[in-house]
């Protein structure tokens, strides 16, 4: 499975990540990192991801914070395999925008609720 | 009964008395003098008709056209009885001057005023039959001189009076900066269509506030590119000012010279306002004594503009206030989102650690020593000493709602604060009792922000607990103190008493904060405001007449 993560604080978030990959999936997880939104700009690829984490607080230095990724997925790429990695309650802020089905993982992140996000993504 | 209609009873009394007293004298006039001109029966057909005049004008007319009526019949009465009589007798002048004491029944405007004296001498000159003999025209001149001064002092002081309604109404609508201006460009206009207007060529006005030996532009009819230097001369003179304008010497403004200038000082609640009146040069007659005429027109703009300086201050400083808190809030959510991402390495070792002892079906050996090792070299206790020193910033707060500027005030607005609160509550101010007798220099110093909690906390509370007798009582336990003391009858007085003594107990202990409060915000949070102050506070239950009380007490601070 090939994960995109965008997140800033790496740091803070990469072993949780590591430990479910090797725990829960057998090292069967490809990760990659974006820490700002304008690093990412493979859309072609896009497709060959089968779920995309999206933390709302990006770096200072990113174009644009979680909602304008999302936003661009969702519309311009049309691609929905989303997840919405975030420390505040963005549950209101996610139904004005329409976006109230896309699956949210809460911080701090808990090992089983990350596992069983991401095998709700698995590819029968 | 309003104040209208008392003054128009008055005025229909004095009109009714004056009548009676006209009719006498000229009755008195009739019967003293040796020549009549018309036959006697004739006399009393003319008052009979005068006083049928007055009656049907007065159940007959419209309000509007009674007082030109009126006099109509008054003059022609007079004009009438003293017809071809000697005005060298000055006892025939007199009914005149009754008039003249009745005039303000029906002199509202300067049109009016106009047909008045008119009237009067067009009278005078029927009755001496055109004589122009100037002993006779002497009276009615010092009348005509007369009336003016005394019209031209009323029409000042209605056009006074309207323009500070005016300023009044301006301020009112137009309380911002962007708007302010209108104000002198209203008083200029309004002085240049005026009457005063034809003899006060008003060009410009500038307003200035004297603050330490300097003028600094407040606003102007015309705005200032480039302010002049005004000489210490000047501000010398403006200084030692009272009541009169000061004619100044040319000034430069805005590359225009303006020769004929006068300074007028006004003063309100410590400041000195500085008018620079620019008339122009065509204007040479009675100057000072229009501006001196025109000075409560002054008095109320300086005092709107420093109204309006004041609201701005307490805007800024509220703004101010808010902007902290703002900043406080957004520093908060900022220090709780990186709490909860440092928290996840931390969760994430206890979620190995609970893996590793619960096993799960799906851990083999390999994985056992990968979590052995993750533990091994985990920084969890690192990661929440960061957390906790973020996390401090959000444990500092009250400190940051409150602004930290505390201004010196007298009782009264100690009172006054308390008083807009339990009236904002209870709707009334019968409950809130001074028994004291304090002298004016009793100062402390105070919070008006931290207090508003307090108060309002305080209140609330008498309000939503209150069945019984409740009541804020001011009293001077011991000299330079002022103690509030906020009594509220206790419900169910032997049901509670033992919850709330031991929330007396709790409340009244010194060294409790951190405990305290945890058990009950609201009292903690206004006990830790007055503690940051060092106001003394204490609550009590007096049980004689089951009266939970919470006593503050100021102290005065040397002035």
């Amino acid at each position: 499975m090939k994960i995109l993560i965008f997140e800033n604080q790496v740091q803070d978030n990469l072993d949780v990540f590591n430990d479910v990959n090797f725990l829960d999936f057998d090292n069967r997880l490809r990760f990659e990192w974006i820490t700002k939104s304008q690093d990412f700009n493979n859309y072609d690829a896009l497709d060959n991801f089968d779920v995309v984490f999206v933390d709302i607080d990006l770096s200072t230095k990113s174009e644009k914070d979680g909602y304008g990724v999302i936003e661009e997925f969702l519309n311009d790429y049309d691609y929905d395999r989303l997840v919405v990695m975030t420390g505040h309650n963005v549950k209101d802020e996610l139904a004005s925008r329409g976006w109230e089905n896309l699956k949210v993982l809460n911080k701090p992140i808990i090992l089983d609720e990350l596992k069983s996000i991401i095998e709700s993504f698995e590819p029968e | 009964m309003i104040t209208a209609d008392l003054d128009y009873n008055i005025r229909k009394i004095n009109s009714f008395i004056l009548r009676g007293v006209l009719i006498s004298l000229l009755l008195f006039n009739y019967l003293d003098s040796s020549f009549n001109y018309f036959q006697p029966r004739l006399y009393t057909i003319f008052i009979v008709v005068y006083v049928f005049g007055m009656l049907f004008q007065l159940y007959g007319l419209p309000i509007k056209y009674r007082g030109i009526f009126r006099y109509l019949l008054d003059i022609s009465l007079i004009t009438l009885f003293l017809y071809e009589k000697d005005l060298g007798n000055t006892l025939f002048f007199l009914p005149y001057i009754l008039l003249l004491f009745n005039s303000i029944n029906y002199s509202n405007s300067k049109s009016r005023t106009l047909v008045f004296i008119l009237g009067i001498h067009l009278s005078i000159l029927i009755v001496d039959g055109f004589s122009l003999v100037f002993r006779h025209q002497l009276i009615p001149v010092i009348f005509y001189v007369f009336m003016l001064i005394y019209y031209t002092r009323k029409i000042f002081n209605q056009f006074n009076s309207d323009l500070i309604k005016l300023i009044g109404d301006l301020f009112a609508q137009n309380i911002s900066e962007s708007s302010s201006y209108k104000i002198l460009h209203e008083v200029k206009k309004r002085i240049s269509r005026s009457s005063i207007g034809y003899f006060f060529k008003l060009d410009q006005i500038f307003l200035f506030r004297l603050i330490n030996n300097r003028l600094v532009l407040i606003k102007g009819t015309q705005f200032i590119r480039e302010l002049p230097d005004f000489s210490d001369e000047i501000i010398g003179k403006i200084k030692e000012s009272k009541e009169k304008p000061i004619k100044g010497a040319s000034v430069i403004i805005n590359t225009i010279e303006y020769s004929n200038i006068y300074w007028q000082r006004t003063d309100f609640e410590n400041s000195t306002y500085v008018y620079l009146i620019c008339l122009k040069p065509a204007t040479f007659m009675l100057q000072e004594n229009i501006i001196i005429g025109l000075k409560p027109v002054f008095s109320q703009v300086s005092k709107v503009f420093h109204l309006m300086n004041s609201l701005d201050y307490i805007k800024k400083n509220s703004a101010k206030t808010i902007k902290e808190k703002v900043a406080y809030v957004l520093d908060a959510k900022n220090a709780m989102h990186f709490v909860k991402n440092k928290l996840t390495p931390i969760t994430n070792i206890l979620d190995l650690v609970d893996r590793y002892f619960k096993k799960p079906e799906n851990l083999d050996e390999r994985k056992e020593k990968y979590i052995k090792e993750k533990l091994k070299n985990n920084r969890g206790n690192v990661q929440i000493k960061e957390v906790i020193s973020k996390a401090e910033l959000m444990i500092k707060g009250v400190d940051n709602l409150i602004a930290k500027d505390d201004v010196k005030v007298s009782e009264r607005v100690i009172i006054d604060s308390v008083r807009r609160h339990w009236f904002y509550h209870f709707e009334n101010l019968d409950d809130v009792r001074l028994n004291f007798n304090k002298e004016s220099n009793f100062n402390i110093s105070f919070n008006h922000e931290l207090f508003d909690f307090v108060f309002t906390d305080i209140i609330e509370n008498i309000s939503k607990y209150s069945t019984g007798i409740k009541m804020v009582e001011f009293i001077e336990d011991s000299p330079g103190t002022l103690t509030v003391l906020f009594k509220n009858e206790i419900k169910d007085y032997n049901r509670k008493i033992q919850e709330l003594q031991e929330l007396v107990t709790q409340y009244n202990q010194p060294d409790n904060d951190e405990i305290y409060s945890r058990k009950t915000h609201g009292l903690s949070f206004i006990r830790g405001l007055m503690k940051r102050k060092k106001i003394k506070n204490v609550i009590s239950i007096e049980r004689e007449t089951k009266m939970f009380i919470f006593k503050i007490t100021f102290i005065s601070i040397k002035s």
